[in-house]
């Protein structure tokens, strides 16, 4: 089952999954194109989903890709060794090492040896957040209490094709937890690139702990998002929740532009205004028409035809500066003293007696001599006079011109300064609280232009505080007038943003509709997918009930993934001596327990993320004798796929294991003073016993008496033993009950014993001696004579000697087992 | 040996640096083994006066007949089990577990204790 993360659109093209969802898209006729746009773009990321929404659910154009490509499998990593120092339960540095590969690995320990503490670890390494997250005592107490300066927690994974992984996170004394330095080697070499192992584990833990076995019955939603997890149907959730989304924003936008139009026309209804309320007239119908809106508002934002005209033409009105109006003062006041000056001319008489100088004076020329009138005879004295005086009279007749001529412009200046005074009705004055008078004092001003040059200008310089009494009633005509636009935009503001909300509702709408589609389709289509990818765990979860409570009353006869809006839980159809049951209710805490390793180990089986190993702490609790060898089978059914490697105190599923003969790797945890933990594999009790004997016998120190005390002791027990193992192996081949052999093994004596498992016969016990020297075993037969006089001290068995009793013992012991 | 001897040998085993063996959870057992011994061989003088040869009863027949020839049932009682926590430290049958130094300084204790009283 294929497990992808989708941060770009690029790798969806790579997924499994949305090959599967594309063909059912276009294969789905009754579709329209629209929804299958937005469809498809919603799985394609965000975006996709955006340009797919921007064209209002255009038709699908895409073709289904051609190159599909099936996902490279991830090597399968198992775990080699993980090693612990100065962490939880482990002071000096202890090494757990495991068979990589498939198969199943129990650590056995007694409570409190340190077992979790290498489950721990390895979560800290990958997946510390997680691991700390999953208790505040993890926080405090994660240091050993023996050991502090040095905290360091490594393991060595192995993946096929790859080669080996090391990972490890070292805390100095003062780190907290969340600050140990990590490093990360891939075949011996360092590496920056270390594989994103928290979001895998993120997806499917590789540990079944409390945490899990307590997710089935009352954390249902827990159990159903840790299964889902592993069905790789994030492509499916990411696609649901865009349309989703989208979809509210569009609904949300609707709602937005009702309420909006309502407080627009409860805003608009209070206005006089004719023009506001032709719009609130538009607004008020049932659906508005939001062209006629639009064009409203443009025509109310274009002409303000509301406001007075007068008031629009004053507030508009070009008033002079008073720089104007003082250089025009001043050119008017030169001017007419240039008049003054030039006053005393006679400008008339001067310029006919120019005339006429002007005439006689070239003839004066031709006969100089002579006067041309009255033909008197001149002087040249007289001739130069008569043109200097020619001259003067023509100089003086310039000035007199130049004066009038610079008085016109003066005057013509005054006339059109004036004439920008605006002409303000006296009533538009007194609205805008100003006292009428300005308007008759302005129009006396322009009627006394009439006047003399000097009263014009006497005028001018009297009035000129009348130019700041116009500036100020225009600037209060501007004021005016932007009060009244304000108010004017205040009231179409909310229409306007009525207008753009309701305009982006109305364009949507379209895509709505295949959003609504869309979202129907792949709510369906996800539970079809669901469905599919969830039927291997399902019928592994029923496989493994059915092996795990083999005897018991209580049936599951289907498990489904069910969810409603929010609500998530993991469906157990159960029922209970043929009668449905209401859930797990009914089933005790050990079936609860069953329950739960039904449905997560195919979930670890299942994962299809990169790792092949699950750690599985505690299972066997609660759980009766039937029920630990039923979760035997289920564990090494699974260790047919899986590096199972179970921690447990519980020791009932190492016996029943080795009962059943199921091929297990035991591996036992002891802890010593100050934390130091041994790790030892345990081997079968026949070799256990024999090699305590050996112990005992080569140990230094013992002294002489105590070792022949103790070695026929664990002679015997090896003895016993051997037939315990031989008698089981065949009679439960049989179909006998293991509980009725415990029970009569419980008070047979040795020989009797040794004669079920050689003779068939515990009532052959007094054959036993003959049957082993009929069989050439003579030295096997003193040995067990020996070991059954000495193991309970009656008899003083020094002259025997230990390392032969060893030996012979071991013969008997082969012997019983392979007969 | 007599029962102490049997006892002080339980003791001496564990003592730390004692023995050298590189097996320590074996000489774990064998100090089980003898504090057993001791309590077995103190059970069998205290039935020999009643005729019951201990070569041939069962442990378990012993204890009964302990409980109906003592007058301290308790004390009895305390013996019997005691030896079943005994016998399972020696044994390696699957459901037991590897016993501790201080699982062992403490049940030898209580067979010093035992064997007092049993006198």
């Amino acid at each position: 089952m294929e497990t992808m993360n989708h941060e770009s659109a690029g790798s969806v093209e790579n997924d499994p999954l949305y090959f599967e969802v594309f063909e059912s898209l276009i294969g789905d006729e009754a579709l329209d194109n629209g929804a299958r746009a937005v469809i498809d773009g919603a799985l394609r990321g965000d975006a996709a989903f955006a340009q797919a929404c921007a064209e209002d659910g255009a038709a699908l154009s895409r073709r289904a890709p051609h190159d599909r490509k099936e996902p490279a499998a991830a090597p399968r990593i198992f775990i080699q060794e993980i090693v612990v120092e100065g962490f939880r339960g482990a002071g000096p540095k202890a090494t757990l090492k495991l068979p990589p590969g498939p198969g199943l690995t129990l650590v056995t320990g007694r409570n409190g040896t340190g077992k979790s503490t290498f489950v721990d670890a390895l979560e800290t390494i990958l997946a510390s957040d997680d691991w700390a997250a999953g208790g505040q005592d993890r926080k405090k107490s994660w240091r050993n209490l023996y050991q502090t300066a040095v905290t360091e927690v490594s393991c060595v994974l192995m993946a096929e094709g790859v080669g080996t992984y090391r990972a490890a996170r070292r805390w100095n004394a003062t780190c907290e937890l969340g600050e140990g330095k990590v490093t990360f080697e891939a075949n011996n070499a360092s590496t920056e690139n270390a594989p994103n192992w928290e979001a895998a584990c993120k997806i499917a833990r590789p540990f079944l702990g409390h945490r899990e076995l307590g997710k089935v019955g009352e954390k249902s939603a827990e159990a159903y998002d840790a299964l889902r997890g592993v069905l790789g149907m994030d492509l499916l959730e990411d696609a649901a929740s865009r349309l989703n989304s989208k979809s509210s924003e569009i609904k949300d936008a609707g709602s937005d532009a009702i309420n909006q139009l309502k407080d627009c026309r409860n805003t608009l209804a209070g206005s006089p205004s004719v023009r506001i309320q032709i719009l609130k007239t538009l607004l008020d119908e049932k659906k508005p028409a939001l062209e006629s809106v639009v064009n409203e508002l443009r025509a109310l934002q274009g002409e303000r035809r509301d406001a007075p005209s007068q008031l629009v033409a004053f507030a508009r009105q070009e008033v002079p500066t008073e720089e104007e109006w003082d250089g025009t003062t001043l050119e008017l006041e030169v001017a007419i003293s240039r008049a003054e000056a030039v006053s005393s001319v006679n400008a008339t008489a001067s310029v006919a007696l120019l005339d006429l100088l002007d005439l006689a004076l070239p003839r004066l020329s031709a006969e100089p001599s002579h006067c041309p009138v009255c033909a008197q005879p001149l002087s040249a004295q007289h001739h130069e006079e008569i043109s200097s005086r020619a001259n003067a009279l023509r100089q003086s007749t310039q000035d007199h011109s130049a004066a009038q001529s610079g008085l016109n412009h003066a005057l013509a200046r005054v006339e059109r300064l004036v004439s920008q005074l605006p002409n303000v009705k006296p009533e538009l004055l007194a609205e805008l609280g100003i006292d009428s008078g300005l308007s008759a004092e302005v129009q006396t001003l322009k009627a006394g232009l009439k006047a003399a040059p000097a009263l014009v200008l006497a005028t001018l310089t009297s009035q000129r505080p009348l130019l700041g009494q116009v500036v100020r009633a225009r600037q209060l005509a501007r004021d005016e007038l932007n009060q009244q636009d304000f108010e004017l935009r205040a009231l179409i503001a909310p229409v306007e943003l009525w207008v753009e909300r309701q305009g982006t509702v109305e364009r949507a709408n379209t895509l709505r509709k295949s959003l609504d589609k869309a979202k129907t389709w792949l709510k369906e289509e996800t539970q079809r997918t669901l469905n599919r990818r969830f039927a291997p765990l399902r019928e592994a979860t029923l496989e493994n009930w059915r092996t795990l409570a083999r005897d018991s009353s209580v049936l599951l006869t289907g498990v489904e993934l069910a969810s409603s809006g929010t609500r998530r839980k993991v469906e157990l159809d159960v029922e209970v001596d043929g009668l449905a049951a209401p859930g797990v209710s009914v089933l005790s805490q050990g079936e609860i327990n069953c329950m739960a390793l039904s449905l997560f180990l195919p979930r670890a089986v299942h994962s299809g993320g990169p790792f092949s190993f699950v750690l599985i702490d505690d299972p066997v609790q609660a759980m009766d004798h039937f029920k630990v060898d039923g979760l035997a089978r289920v564990l090494h059914r699974a260790a047919e796929k899986l590096q199972v490697v179970v921690f447990t105190h519980d020791t009932r599923l190492v016996s029943s294991l080795q009962r059943l003969q199921l091929p297990t790797h035991v591996l036992e945890v002891r802890r010593h003073v100050n934390s130091r933990l041994e790790i030892t594999p345990l081997s079968t009790p026949v070799e256990r016993y024999l090699k305590d004997a050996d112990s005992v016998a080569l140990a230094k120190g013992m002294g002489d008496e105590l070792p022949y005390r103790v070695v026929p002791n664990f002679c015997r027990l090896a003895v016993e033993a051997a037939c315990q193992e031989k008698i089981y192996r065949v009679r439960l081949a049989r179909g006998e009950s293991f509980e009725s052999l415990e029970e009569r093994l419980k008070s047979l004596s040795l020989f009797d014993r040794v004669a079920l498992a050689l003779l068939d016969d515990e009532k052959r016990g007094s054959e036993v001696a003959g049957h082993l020297k009929t069989n050439g075993a003579l030295r096997e037969r003193d040995a067990l004579f020996q070991m059954k006089a000495g193991s309970h001290g009656g008899t003083n068995a020094t002259n025997t000697n230990l390392r032969d009793l060893i030996h012979w013992t071991r013969k008997l012991c082969q012997r019983i087992l392979d007969q | 040996m007599t029962p102490e001897e049997l006892l002080r040998g339980a003791a001496h085993l564990l003592e730390k640096g004692a023995i050298a063996s590189p097996e320590p959870t074996s000489i774990q057992r064998a100090a089980a083994v003898l504090a057993r011994q001791a309590l077995e061989e103190t059970i069998a003088e205290r039935l020999r006066p009643h005729g019951l040869d201990p070569s041939e009863a069962s442990f378990s027949a012993q204890f009964l007949c302990l409980q109906g020839t003592m007058a301290n049932k308790a004390l009895a009682r305390e013996a019997a089990a005691l030896w079943a926590s005994l016998s399972s430290l020696t044994h390696h049958s699957g459901q037991e577990l590897s016993p501790t130094d201080k699982d062992l300084t403490a049940l030898i204790e209580r067979t010093r204790r035992v064997l007092a009283e049993l006198g």
